[in-house]
């Protein structure tokens, strides 16, 4: 019941937040010089032509009479019709959530799959050409930008050895293993910085929990060296791993703009940019409120995993 | 058979850029299984041909494979029988009269008639001023729509006009079947249903167009695949990359792509297109309102040089609107205004600034108009013409058309091409949709007495010629280089790709794919 109660209390904590991201994103669109309703009038558009698009609009309006005919719109599960193609904004984000929760997903499991037995090796072998050659990678890792990352895969794995595509995405439903391997080097292009974030954090939480007195009695019961990292050590240093992830998923949203444009993925991402490039009002806020519902989600998730990892904290 | 031979001489001087002609030989037979698949840098927000986002140039490639307009532009541009066999106007010219094309139905089977075109200039008309440009343009001409039969539809004017032909080839004279335009479909609303050579299958927005060939369409389909598949890629890195992996029979690439393209063992085809760089001059403003000055800032550029360091083997140097491909095109206005740095610096110097002048000039904030605009301003830099960048992006496009006062003097514009060559000076440099006036009256004189004219009289391509001349020798504009289409694919993979004149777009759903090609 308290479980559900903290639950209820986060949810609604999450609404004057969602609220804000609105008005801020709102307001630094209206900053920004720019006409939407001449990118709606379209090429050549007489005066006249752009006027009267001002006004289907409803960009004549004040500028709180228009934040709250959309937030209204919010409140009743409508996100409004995108200015230039007229579909529902709801309708054009749903269409492509799939490729970018498909990428960042992948980009996590990536993430993970690289981190976690590199971070732990670098832990229990500390100070060994192992750790240093970890140290070395994930700072190579953390410098190296998506894009570079994304071009030398393209080049050497799509185009010089042919193994996978170069572009594209292929919906799991059409063919589950062209999305598969569609996928792959987009996750792992966005997938290395997280991973190189994470190595380092999970080897400075192992060297930390290593050290800890319940593993030396640990060792001292003649327990294995794999019982005691997985069940001892992995559990205990996962609290702030799984922070530092869940930190990660707003980097992998940031950075799924960037591989979605290499990789010729039309994901929410490009939407947002395109968006951006056309002034599409309620595009835009429709992409920043799925983002911070989807960004608060995930920290909830992690707030809920320390009381899994850490029963003092579901005792607190 | 003068304009057959400027014709003859415009597809040799295509194939001299293009250098497409061995490959042509060696086309193999047409896959009728095949399917197209294309990667190109444009897409469509919907699939309405009066929606104002498909009123660009560069926009018209999936709606001419899904829409077939009344009137059959040319490669050219000279209007031939669509789905109108034939026209004739009153001797006024108030009144435009089509015979329209017998037996032709539309993609869901509806009958293309008259009552099908009655409805779709009822619906045009009705749309107003949320229509494009291209449509408005065309709607405001017409007073009222008349079925005389069957198979034969009159346009009443509002006023004398002999552009109808040109602007009925356009999106204006696309017909979409009756069914679609129920009250207030517009944009995403309108099913798009047309009588082209390809229905459309599924739709993306902004995304992907999956098309099937048509196999009733009017004009057969012979040479046309199964299948035509429009992706839209903004990167033009990914488009080459998709071509590299096999996901793309043929792809839009950009000039300096052109070496790695070859590189990579693809056929390069350029088409060169009724497509210019631009530079639109406030002819009302006190500095480059003055004919020397304009004159000073022909001969600064050095357009050769723009056109080696820049075009990558695919642009020319131009000084008019016109593409050496053009039935349009007057050599001799190339030579009018040669680069020669000393005498544009004498010319500042007489048109009163011996000290230089600064001018404003309105630029998009994208790296292709950013690296073209930076080079021409140190090029007029160099005679004292000192340009300050006021840096705009596309939302910002309005600022193009009315610059508030101080800001653009110039701008500069990737101008697409129109089907009609006065359409190209009405818009460019006359006095209806030019911001800032005509630079001389007798530049909208001309335009309103070529108005008057229709297509087939010969005087109405004297008065053009004409027209491009005052304008170069006014310097109503400055013309930097043309642009072309470039495209990437497999040898012997795609063949009848020819450049298409009017639009921006080529027609590549008239595109064969070969047998053997992915």
């Amino acid at each position: 019941m308290s479980t559900l109660l903290y639950l209820l209390r986060r949810i609604v904590s999450t609404i004057p937040i969602l609220a804000l991201v609105g008005l801020i994103t709102f307001l630094l669109i209206h900053l920004t010089p720019g006409d939407p309703a001449a990118v709606v009038a379209g090429d050549n558009a007489s005066q006249e032509a752009i006027e009267a698009a001002r006004h289907r609009l409803g960009l004549d309006q004040p500028f709180l009479v228009q934040f709250w005919h959309w937030l209204h719109g919010v409140i009743t599960g409508d996100l409004g019709t995108s200015f230039t193609s007229g579909r529902p904004v709801l309708e054009l984000i749903f269409d492509r959530l799939p490729i970018t929760l498909s990428l960042t997903a992948g980009s996590t499991l990536v993430g993970l799959g690289i981190a976690v037995p590199l971070g732990v090796l670098a832990a229990i072998r500390r100070g060994t050409w192992i750790d240093r050659v970890t140290i070395f990678t994930t700072s190579l890792g953390i410098a190296a930008p998506e894009f570079f990352i994304g071009l030398i895969l393209v080049l050497v794995v799509a185009l010089n050895f042919g193994w996978l595509p170069a572009t594209g995405y292929i919906p799991f439903a059409d063919d589950p293993l062209e999305w598969f391997l569609r996928l792959v080097l987009p996750s792992v292009t966005l997938g290395v910085g997280v991973a190189a974030e994470l190595a380092r954090q999970v080897r400075g939480a192992m060297i930390d929990v290593l050290s800890r007195d319940y593993i030396q009695t640990a060792r001292a019961k003649g327990l294995s060296a794999l019982s005691i990292i997985v069940k001892h050590g992995l559990k205990n240093a996962a609290i702030p791993v799984v922070t530092v992830l869940g930190l990660q998923i707003r980097r992998l949203l940031g950075g799924a703009v960037i591989v979605e444009q290499i990789f010729a993925m039309n994901g929410v991402g490009s939407l947002a940019v395109r968006a951006v490039f056309l002034r599409d009002l309620p595009v835009l806020l429709g992409v920043a409120l799925i983002t911070a519902v989807v960004v608060l989600f995930v920290n909830l998730l992690v707030d809920m995993s320390y009381s899994y990892f850490d029963p003092k904290v579901r005792q607190a | 058979m003068q304009m057959n031979m400027r014709k003859l001489m415009a597809g040799c001087a295509i194939l001299a850029l293009c250098g497409v002609a061995p490959a042509m030989a060696a086309d193999p037979p047409p896959n009728p299984n095949g399917t197209l698949i294309y990667f190109d840098a444009v897409s469509n927000q919907t699939l309405d041909p009066q929606e104002p986002q498909n009123n660009s140039s560069f926009a018209q490639g999936v709606l001419m494979a899904v829409y077939d307009a009344l009137v059959r532009l040319d490669a050219s541009g000279e209007p031939k029988p669509g789905l109108a066999t034939s026209w004739r106007y009153n001797d006024d010219l108030t009144e435009f009269t089509l015979t329209l094309r017998q037996g032709v139905s539309f993609h869901d089977g509806a009958p293309f008639n008259a009552a099908a075109v009655a409805r779709n200039f009822e619906r045009s008309m009705t749309l107003g001023n949320r229509a494009g440009a291209a449509t408005i343009e065309a709607m405001s001409q017409i007073a009222a729509v008349e079925i005389v039969a069957d198979d034969t539809i009159r346009l009443r004017l509002k006023g004398p006009s002999g552009q109808m032909p040109y602007l009925l080839g356009g999106q204006a004279g696309m017909m979409i079947s009756p069914a679609s335009l129920t009250d207030n479909a517009f944009g995403a609303t309108v099913k798009p249903i047309g009588a082209g050579p390809y229905r459309v299958h599924s739709f993306e927005s902004n995304v992907r167009t999956q098309m099937r060939r048509y196999d009733g369409y009017w004009d057969g389909i012979e040479g046309r695949p199964a299948a035509f598949d429009h992706n839209f890629v903004a990167d033009a890195r990914a488009r080459l990359n998709a071509m590299r992996s096999g996901q793309a029979t043929v792809a839009l690439i950009e000039a300096r792509q052109i070496a790695e393209a070859k590189a990579a063992g693809f056929a390069v085809q350029v088409n060169e297109k009724n497509s210019t760089w631009e530079i639109g001059l406030n002819t009302s403003h006190e500095t480059v309102g003055k004919l020397k000055l304009r004159q000073a800032m022909m001969h600064a550029i050095d357009r050769q040089a723009l056109s080696d360091g820049l075009g990558f083997g695919a642009s020319r140097p131009s000084a008019q609107y016109f593409a050496n491909s053009s039935p349009w095109h007057i050599p001799e206005l190339e030579t009018m205004y040669p680069f020669d740095p000393d005498k544009a610096r004498k010319l500042v110097a007489e048109a009163g600034y011996p000290n230089g002048v600064d001018i404003s000039w309105l630029l998009l904030n994208t790296a292709e108009y950013k690296q073209m605009g930076e080079a021409v301003q140190a090029m007029l830099g160099d005679v004292g013409i000192r340009v300050k960048f006021d840096m705009v992006d596309v939302s910002q496009y309005t600022l193009f058309r009315r610059p508030p006062p101080g800001r653009g003097d110039v701008l500069m514009v990737r101008w697409g091409g129109r089907p009609d060559p006065l359409q190209t000076f009405q818009e460019g440099v006359g006095g209806k949709a030019n911001p800032w006036g005509p630079a001389v009256p007798e530049i909208d004189t001309l335009i309103d007495r070529i108005r008057a004219l229709v297509p087939a009289d010969p005087k109405r391509g004297e008065l053009v010629h004409q027209l491009a001349r005052i304008s170069t020798e006014q310097v109503a504009h400055v013309t930097l280089m043309t642009r072309s289409n470039v495209y990437a694919y497999r040898p012997g993979c795609i063949s009848n790709l020819p450049a298409y004149l009017p639009t921006g777009n080529d027609r590549i759903n008239d595109t064969s794919v070969g047998m053997g090609c992915k």
